[in-house]
């Protein structure tokens, strides 16, 4: 017994020490890789490829140069871009970048398609913490702002998000962001989403809104009875490319 | 009166009708040639053979593609990832000072018969197409067309064309698949020889792969830098001009502004901010210069860096201010004169230089004055 504890803790000793220049070299790498993305003189793309690097390394370390990265107003709207992307994959600390990623949007100072990829990242991450950044974009005056929004909230599958798209579907005057609020709602299907579809499909006075209410409806497993019902009355839809998409459905 | 009413309304119509006929349709997809008017396929293929000609030349020529959404914007994949812009920043001026050239615009064919193309049908390429706003760009072109999420610029038109209507729908621009280059012609191998550019059909003439996406490249330094997607044991990639050349698409006028924008793709709208306040454009020459200071000497030190990020941070509301008033602007463009003859030298002659430069102008009041005392205790 004791020959082979000692054994054991002979090839524990010796895996280990096997092993330190192994962590040692990863730290190192990890070290190398933080530079790059830091250093302003190195290529776009070269730090790039850098901070996609320390994104998916999955080390929690590594938040702290990347959330520098990104709040540093120096740096080109692509790096930034990039740094909202490996924060969103590193995932942790999710409260430490959820909060980044919610000031960065809320600066001023931050340009449009900035703001387009933090909000598009914070659905990717079902980032629910941020229902009420989240909420309040979809009555931003910039209509890709409420688009990517509802883009957002549609990821979350969320009641508090589907409540958030639905109360704002009615005062919404782009169609375009109604339809992709529409898209967004069909995301999660239950007796709420069900009803705005139905609403939406029965009613809207734009043909492109109606169009995608009925391909998110006919994503439903079964149809109620008003689903059915609102389907039927849209063969007889003013678009015949609505009529002709319900068909298709109803098929 | 009820005469020049009717010609009133005859011109509004007319002008109405001349409108709506010319306007670019949402959808349209757009072309240019990189530097010089290269573009990979339109014209030779210039590659850099040696791993340091790769390092310091990165551009291949590829050229670029955008998609047109209407209203003056467009959406296209550019490094840092897919953006919404003006389409006047599809060739900001700085690229056309540097021969970047239109080449045209494309439209599926038949796309203004609205049997085939309904106005909710380009509608739904539109909204799919927005949807792609914030997605990575695919910076070594191992997948292109959004497979792992990213894209290339002519990776993500093809991609929104194939997949806004779903599975089963969609437009296929360019036949999906490999070309291995079997010499069959025009779509022979397309391989890239170091000491004569390659891409050579049947007929010895300089041509392109106009019937799949992705034809064979070979390059010395194609593995080592992982270059283009892989498949088979080779390397392949898809470019613009490929997708340039289909006949699933017809050429189209291109009647709304392409060129000439900021190139600022909306991010860097506050950069060098005080003095676009008070220069009233960022392509002003003397803002040229102050960038050129800020690229290559403040962003590369730590101090540098240390001041930039106090400048954005503070010089906002500044700037705004500066720009609502007229007088003020002409003052701070007075008192930058001083700023910007310094950031001239220092990019002329370089800091070393400039500062010993200064150094001297500066000591050299205090040389006169002493020159002029020792004078002054000697009689």
């Amino acid at each position: 017994m004791k020959t082979f504890s000692v054994r054991f803790l002979t090839i524990v000793v010796c895996a280990s020490l096997l092993c330190i220049p192994h962590y040692a070299s990863a730290e190192s790498d990890l070290s190398n890789t933080i530079s790059i993305a830091q250093d302003m003189s190195m290529s776009d793309k070269d730090r790039i490829v850098a901070i996609r690097a320390l994104g998916a390394s999955g080390d929690a370390h590594v938040s702290g140069p990347l959330i520098d990265i990104l709040g540093n107003l120096s740096e080109t709207g692509a790096i930034r871009s990039s740094a909202v992307r490996a924060l969103s994959k590193l995932g942790t600390p999710r409260g430490e970048i959820l909060q980044v990623l919610e000031k960065v949007y809320r600066d001023p100072l931050t340009g449009n398609n900035l703001s387009y990829t933090v909000l598009l990242y914070l659905g990717y991450m079902q980032a629910t913490e941020s229902l009420p950044l989240l909420s309040e974009a979809l009555s931003h005056s910039n209509s890709m702002i409420r688009f990517k929004a509802a883009q957002a909230l549609g990821m979350l599958q969320h009641d508090g998000a589907v409540d958030a798209l639905v109360s704002h579907m009615e005062n919404e005057g782009d169609p375009m962001v109604r339809a992709e609020m529409v898209q967004a709602i069909g995301q999660t299907q239950n007796p709420v989403t069900e009803a705005a579809l139905i609403q939406a499909l029965r009613s809207d006075q734009e043909p492109l809104v109606r169009y995608n209410a009925a391909i998110m409806l006919g994503k439903f497993k079964t149809f109620s009875p008003e689903a059915r019902s609102a389907l039927e009355a849209a063969r007889d839809d003013a678009s015949p490319s609505v009529r002709a998409k319900v068909k298709g459905i109803m098929q | 009166m009820k005469r020049s009413t009717c010609l009133f309304s005859v011109i509004i119509i007319v002008l109405v009708i001349a409108g709506s006929g010319l306007a670019l349709d949402r959808g349209a997809i757009l072309y240019h040639t990189s530097e010089e008017g290269k573009m990979y396929g339109l014209t030779a293929l210039e590659l850099p053979c040696s791993l340091i000609e790769v390092l310091v030349l990165r551009e291949v020529g590829s050229g670029h593609v955008a998609l047109y959404i209407g209203n003056e914007r467009i959406i296209h994949a550019v490094s840092g990832g897919v953006k919404e812009t003006n389409s006047r920043n599809f060739i900001p001026q700085s690229d056309l000072n540097s021969g970047f050239q239109y080449v045209g615009a494309k439209v599926p064919l038949n796309y203004d018969n609205p049997a085939v193309w309904s106005d909710i049908r380009k509608s739904q390429l539109i909204l799919f197409a927005r949807q792609q706003i914030g997605k990575p760009y695919d910076i070594d072109f191992s997948h292109q067309k959004g497979e792992d999420g990213d894209f290339t610029c002519v990776g993500l038109v093809e991609y929104v064309y194939e997949n806004f209507e779903g599975g089963g729908g969609g437009y296929n621009i360019t036949p999906s698949g490999y070309y291995p280059g079997d010499g069959t012609g025009r779509s022979e191998n397309q391989t890239y020889n170091c000491l004569e550019t390659g891409f050579m059909d049947d007929t010895r003439q300089n041509s392109f792969a106009n019937d799949v996406e992705f034809s064979q490249f070979e390059h010395p330094l194609a593995n080592t830098l992982d270059m283009g997607r892989e498949y088979n044991g080779e390397r392949y990639i898809f470019f613009p001009y490929t997708q340039y050349l289909q006949t699933t698409t017809e050429a189209t006028v291109t009647d709304v502004p392409v060129s000439g924008g900021e190139g600022s793709d909306d991010d860097n709208w506050w950069e060098c901010f005080v003095a676009t306040a008070a220069y009233g454009s960022s392509l002003h020459p003397h803002i040229t210069v102050f960038r050129e200071v800020r690229d290559r000497y403040l962003r590369k030190s730590s101090v540098g860096r240390m001041f930039l990020t106090a400048y954005y941070r503070y010089s906002p509301p500044l700037a705004r201010f500066i720009a609502d008033h007229v007088a003020l602007r002409i003052a701070v463009r007075i008192g930058l004169v001083p700023l910007l003859g310094i950031s001239y030298m220092t990019v002329t002659f370089g800091p070393g230089m400039t500062a010993a430069m200064l150094t001297l102008l500066a000591i050299f009041p205090f040389l006169l004055f002493y020159r002029n005392r020792k004078r002054r205790m000697l009689h």
